[in-house]
């Protein structure tokens, strides 16, 4: 299949988006598939040696304010001109526009382009006033897309409440193989054993607290056993909780890298994710999964179904410290079971990898491609709205 | 005065014509679309209700499900794939109801351990997807089609032709969950 995807983000800032965008491009072409991406590229001449060979600059971005943060999109004549050009070239079966919610290259594609279009919603923002006042704006282009498709439940009800209409929900993948074989840090986990916690340290309901009130009850009987805690935040929490003997045994490292995560998962004998609630989806298990570190988390609904019913991870009671610290004693004594638990993990795992995931959204093209049509450049004169913006050819 | 009156109307005119043109013209296309949409759903019931025969034969021939089970899938399928337009929503429920009721946990075991049926069973469950899906963007489609048709303009001036007014496919498309636990696996 000849497959065009739109990234309305540029390529060479990093983000949400565009690693998806990468991720879903690279896994569709080790299925086979031909694959060109759109994407604006803030600084050509920086990135031309390391642009991957599926890339097609659609030029620069301007920053503008939208929901409460800048985002950098991309607008005007030059963008219309190469958007024409590259869907004339491209001659794609499906077109894939990403976030087309923004006033961006995708929402440009959609405009130009008629056919067998699908989009991606990422956005969970249930009350946006950015996007509810642009809806009258965006949908003539939207009422075009033929599948959306929902990266989680919360972005599909935001779609929901603002345009109507219905998403299948496709989940992000896990590049499983790049948490494969990774190495721990320097003296990880060490012969006292080691827990670990990646996530937000200052967001309540990432349930730190719940850790750390386990860790001093697990570390009364442990004294060799470390708490390893990775993500933004200062940390504060820890002092309030933990009495000082103790704190000496809980290492901050604080953000960490993309690159450096699978280094801090296999560092740990468990890992814990104590959330209370609110999630819609375990990222962070599956990377922990997907590194072969065994996990210990909260029986809530995503993460129940994540770990296939507690099958490929133990599960514990939200919120409840004694029980979470039963269950992680339990762990640390038993290396066999953790060892079945990793092992059943990185079989589970597979199902939320980029390869899976991109046979689903293959199917979502199969099922919007039936009549054979393709996508075709939208006729300029039945697009007033850009006819006049179109008029000159400023193709550089 | 009497000159700038007549140019103002003109330009309002235009303006309007324009407009209800644009419009005809979002309103053709979200009649393609919605068209294009149940082409697609049509499509996806019937491969599944083709899947679905192919396999209760199969399985029949090689004793792989119990008769009963066979012979009831088999007629669901034969009448989904016989529906006239009437029945056929109320067909494609009695087909969705006896997947489920037949491929139970034990049945899709038998027939994945079969190296004739795997294959079938796979391209079934692909099915049951894409039936999933296509429902839920025609029904996507419809919902943009009557939102536009419900607008004054629309309705007063008749814009939307002779083209009938679409609707919904109601079913209950719950797919059977060929794949239930990666790792439930004999230790």
């Amino acid at each position: 299949m000849k497959i065009g995807l739109v990234c309305p983000y540029p390529w060479d800032v990093p983000g949400g988006v565009q690693g998806h965008v990468r991720d879903l491009a690279e896994a569709l072409i080790e299925l086979g598939h031909d694959v060109s991406v759109l994407a604006p590229v803030d600084d050509e001449d920086e990135a031309a040696a390391s642009l991957p060979a599926y890339v097609v600059p659609a030029g620069r971005t301007i920053p503008i304010p939208y929901n409460g943060s800048v985002a950098r999109l991309l607008f005007g004549v030059v963008s219309a001109a190469r958007v024409r050009r590259w869907l004339r070239e491209g001659d794609f079966d499906v077109l894939h526009v990403h976030e087309p919610a923004a006033p961006s290259l995708s929402l440009l594609a959609c405009w130009l382009a008629t056919g067998a279009i699908v989009a991606t919603m990422h956005t969970s923002n249930p009350k946006s006033r950015t996007l509810s006042l642009l809806v009258p704006a965006v949908q003539p282009a939207y009422e075009k897309i033929r599948g959306r498709i929902a990266v989680s439940e919360a972005a599909r009800r935001t779609m929901v409440e603002h345009l109507g209409g219905d998403a299948v929900l496709i989940p992000n993948g896990v590049a499983v193989d790049r948490f494969a074989g990774a190495q721990p840090l320097d003296g990880w986990p060490g012969p006292g054993g080691a827990i670990g916690f990646l996530g937000r340290m200052d967001e309540p309901r990432k349930g730190l607290i719940v850790l750390l009130r386990a860790f001093a009850r697990l570390a009364e009987d442990r004294p060799e056993l470390r708490l390893l805690v990775a993500g933004p935040g200062d940390g504060d929490e820890i002092a309030e909780v933990l009495p000082k003997q103790l704190r000496g045994r809980v290492h901050v490292l604080g953000q960490v890298d993309e690159a450096d995560k699978p280094g801090v998962m296999v560092s740990v004998d468990v890992f814990i994710a104590p959330n209370l609630g609110k999630e819609s989806f375990g990222i962070v298990l599956l990377e922990a999964m997907a590194s072969g570190t065994p996990v210990l988390a909260s029986d809530i609904e995503a993460f129940r179904r994540v770990l296939d019913e507690g099958r490929a991870g133990a599960l514990f009671p939200v919120g409840d410290a004694t029980a979470l610290a039963e269950a992680a004693a339990a762990l640390l004594d038993d290396p066999s079971r953790r060892k079945q638990l990793a092992e059943d993990a990185l079989v589970a795992v597979r199902r939320y990898d980029w390869t899976s995931v991109a046979k689903q959204i293959v199917r979502v093209y199969e099922t919007v491609t039936v009549d054979g049509r393709g996508v075709r450049e939208a006729p300029v004169v039945k697009d007033e709205l850009m006819a006049d913006v179109d008029a000159d050819g400023f193709d550089a | 005065m009497g000159i700038a009156i007549v140019v103002g109307a003109v330009i309002v005119g235009g303006l309007v014509a324009m407009y209800l043109s644009w419009t005809a013209g979002r309103l053709d296309r979200l009649h393609n679309r919605t068209d294009a949409a149940w082409a697609s759903l049509d499509a996806q019931l019937v491969r599944r209700a083709a899947l679905a025969a192919e396999i209760a034969h199969a399985a029949a021939e090689r004793g792989l499900i119990k008769p009963d089970d066979c012979d009831r899938l088999a007629a669901a399928a034969q009448h989904s794939l016989e529906s006239g337009r009437d029945d056929r929503a109320a067909n494609e429920n009695a087909l969705g109801h006896a997947l489920r009721g037949v491929l139970d946990r034990p049945a899709i075991d038998a027939l994945t351990n079969d190296p004739r049926l795997q294959p079938l069973v796979e391209a079934l469950e692909a099915a049951m997807t894409k039936v999933v899906m296509s429902r839920r963007f025609h029904a996507t489609a419809v919902e943009d089609t009557v939102a536009l048709r419900g607008g004054r303009a629309v309705r007063w001036l008749r814009l939307a032709g002779s083209a009938p007014f679409p609707a919904y496919f109601d079913i209950d498309d719950t797919p059977v969950p060929v794949v239930t636990s990666p790792v439930a696996r004999p230790r």
